[in-house]
């Protein structure tokens, strides 16, 4: 892939998938509640290739809205997308042009303090992960991040349609314990949505994960996903290649947002 | 989890430490029903088979399609029991591979030439690869859903792949003719090879036959362009006609490959194909270890023999046809239509209320619970050993399963 192709791919992926992870972060992280007292703001990043998206924090989360907004305080132009993808993967570059809230710039002090507070429930240590009550909240916050990501790939990526287009469609939920809450995604070509909360219709597929250690470990990819199927401690219900499906496309995100280090 | 599946389960768990998966491939439990179907078994007879819990059913699925007379079929058995007190395993093939490529050749209206292979997968891709060294050409089709083994180019398994496996491999759906015509012009000359089975059987999903003029459609542009037309029989072959299903649907391939039925369970497979081919066939590199192995060859030449004399063709097509017949029934009992599709000895059954399957897998499960093994995504088998009087007692469990799972759902 060429690189502009891929940093384009990035930003996206950034604006639309990582970011948007940063609400759980402020619902679940007393550190980034702390962060944000009396302290609230907003930002909208923009690239000139006409990527953009907009969040508002408060402590009790965070609202992303795609797309700019002219509310945003603080408005933050990239001129490549290869500037944002460096930005966001925390690469050298220069930093971004503020076409907007020139008197707030302060805040994003703020911002680059949460972003490091998601980063260390996203790559979480040995110990962290050691906390069942950890995992519950870290469990469903990725798989969202996931989900998120595959709706914008398919939706932005050739490769990813016609990946979408070869394989089963319809609605996968996924969720922690017979009684979490799910996360979902719709994966029907022209119609690309996910969201959390028991969505409308009957999932085509439900997978369950009965073991928040082995549903961590999946989620970084260290399961034998086949053997927990086998065991019980993944629960696979109904259409099973939809979620086979949607599992080798959210394995692909990861070589997006955390690149191999040759890349 | 079920206990009605203890040792089985508890099997799966010693596997799970040495066996990356446990169980993996087509019966990993989790292209079946997780925790509520066996999972290893111990013995068979005829149509039906014991698990490691004790449990016996009777069986739908034929060792996923190879078992065509019956497990344990005491003249395969004792053909294969000659041939291995001569000798399997040699540094030469014998005589068996001699007589059983000179009858293939004999049954196969098309084919001047035949090989042997262990696995379906070992000849579909040797198969692509004669037509690449025939035509000269790079790029193959082949249907989107379709299965035919687990090499790189058509494995349905994500693991290992790079995209250079996938980058002359084109797909277009089943019955589509003018989509096929598309990729033809597209592709124009650049095209080594079409790759179809006999009728379109999918998992998860109904089987389907082709339209009228699909198949002999598919023939005729393949004809005009040089491309070679492989036959995908391996899933259907010896169930539907003596001499390869392509009979049967009315066309005529370059190549056709069959495994599964072939040794009544007994490892073999082969492809044969038109003498045009002979000369690219002989300069794709082919072999394994066990490749000339002498008793599944024996047991294949048994299991040809028996199709022919005991005329299993046409019973297994009447079997199944109860079997069919019988499940419309119960659907229609119960309210919960049930929809056959595809042969009826290879058939696929459906409760057509739903898409995702879940009231098929609480069905299925049922049924296995009560001793039968129906597949919830996979088509049947239907065997030679199946009675009229196996078939319905069959029947009975798929009925009262279905109503056990009714009082859940309504
Ligand atoms: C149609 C078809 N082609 C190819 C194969 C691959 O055969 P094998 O698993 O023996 O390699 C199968 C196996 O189920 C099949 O059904």
């Amino acid at each position: 892939m060429k690189s502009t192709a891929l940093q384009h791919i990035q930003t996206r992926l950034f604006l639309h998938a990582v970011l948007p992870t940063l609400d759980a972060v402020i619902k679940a992280s007393p550190k980034a509640q702390a962060l944000l007292k009396d302290n609230h703001f907003s930002v909208c990043f923009k690239t000139r290739s006409g990527l953009s998206a907009s969040y508002f924090f408060t402590t009790g989360g965070c609202e992303y809205i795609p797309g700019g907004s002219t509310s945003a305080g603080i408005e933050l132009l990239f001129l490549t997308d290869g500037q944002a993808a460096a930005t966001f993967l925390e690469q050298k570059t220069f930093p971004p042009l503020p076409t907007k809230g020139f008197s707030a710039l302060g805040k994003m002090k703020t911002f680059v303090a949460l972003t490091l507070e998601m980063q260390a429930w996203l790559k979480p240590d040995a110990a962290k992960l050691a906390g069942e009550q950890f995992r519950q909240i870290f469990v469903p916050m990725t798989l969202g991040l996931a989900l998120r990501a595959v709706a914008q790939l398919c939706r932005s990526e050739r490769r990813f349609r016609e990946q979408l287009a070869a394989g089963p469609q319809g609605l996968a939920a996924f969720q922690l314990g017979k009684d979490g809450e799910p996360v979902w995604l719709r994966l029907v070509t022209n119609e690309l949505t996910c969201g959390q909360g028991e969505p409308a219709d009957t999932p085509d597929v439900r997978v369950i994960f009965h073991d928040s250690v082995l549903a961590a470990e999946a989620l970084q990819d260290k399961a034998d996903a086949l053997t927990a199927v086998g065991n019980g401690a993944i629960e696979v219900l109904g259409l099973v290649p939809l979620a086979d499906h949607l599992n080798a496309m959210m394995e692909r995100v990861q070589g997006y947002i955390d690149p191999p280090a040759k890349q | 989890m079920n206990t009605h599946y203890e040792k089985s389960l508890q099997l799966f768990d010693r596997a799970s430490k040495v066996a990356p998966g446990g169980i993996y491939g087509h019966m990993s439990p989790a292209a079946c029903l997780p925790g509520a179907s066996p999972y290893y078994a111990v013995r068979g007879e005829g149509c039906r088979y014991w698990d490691v819990d004790g449990h016996e059913y009777i069986d739908f699925m034929c060792g996923y399609g190879p078992v065509i007379l019956g497990y344990n079929h005491p003249e395969v058995d004792e053909a294969a029991a000659k041939q291995r007190e001569l000798g399997n395993c040699f540094n030469h093939p014998t005589e068996r591979f001699v007589e059983l490529v000179e009858r293939l050749v004999s049954l196969v209206d098309f084919a001047d030439w035949g090989v042997l292979a262990k696995n379906g997968g070992d000849v579909t891709t040797w198969a692509i690869q004669v037509a690449r060294e025939h035509t000269k050409r790079k790029k193959i089709i082949r249907l989107k859903g379709s299965y035919h083994g687990v090499d790189p180019w058509c494995t349905p398994g994500h693991g290992g792949l790079i995209e250079e496996d996938r980058e002359h491999i084109h797909h277009f759906a089943w019955n589509d003719l003018t989509a096929f015509q598309g990729l033809v012009e597209r592709y124009r000359g650049e095209i080594a090879g079409l790759i179809i089975s006999p009728w379109h059987h999918p998992v998860f999903a109904d089987s389907d036959f082709g339209a009228p003029g699909f198949l002999i459609g598919l023939e005729r542009i393949c004809r005009a362009e040089g491309i070679v037309l492989i036959s995908d029989d391996i899933r259907g072959g010896f169930r539907l006609n003596i001499g390869g299903s392509h009979e049967e649907f009315g066309y005529t391939p370059d190549i056709v490959c069959f495994c599964k039925a072939l040794g009544n369970g007994y490892p073999i497979s082969a492809a044969l194909g038109t003498d045009a081919l002979r000369v690219a066939a002989s300069k794709v590199f082919l072999t394994g270890s066990y490749w000339n192995s002498a008793v599944p060859m024996a047991a294949a030449l048994k299991t040809l023999e028996i199709l022919e004399r005991d005329n299993v063709i046409a019973k297994i097509k009447q079997t199944g046809q109860r079997l069919s017949d019988g499940l419309v029934k119960i659907g229609e009992k119960h309210g919960h239509s049930i929809k056959p599709s595809g042969p009826p000895s290879v058939p696929f059954y459906r409760l057509t209320e739903e898409k995702n399957f879940l009231r098929q897998q609480q069905w299925c499960a049922e049924a296995m619970q009560r001793g039968a093994f129906l597949h919830p995504h996979h088509n049947w088998f239907i065997c030679a050993a199946h009675t009229d009087a196996d078939i319905d007692a069959g029947l009975q469990i798929a009925d009262d399963a279905l109503a056990a799972c009714v009082k859940q759902w309504d």
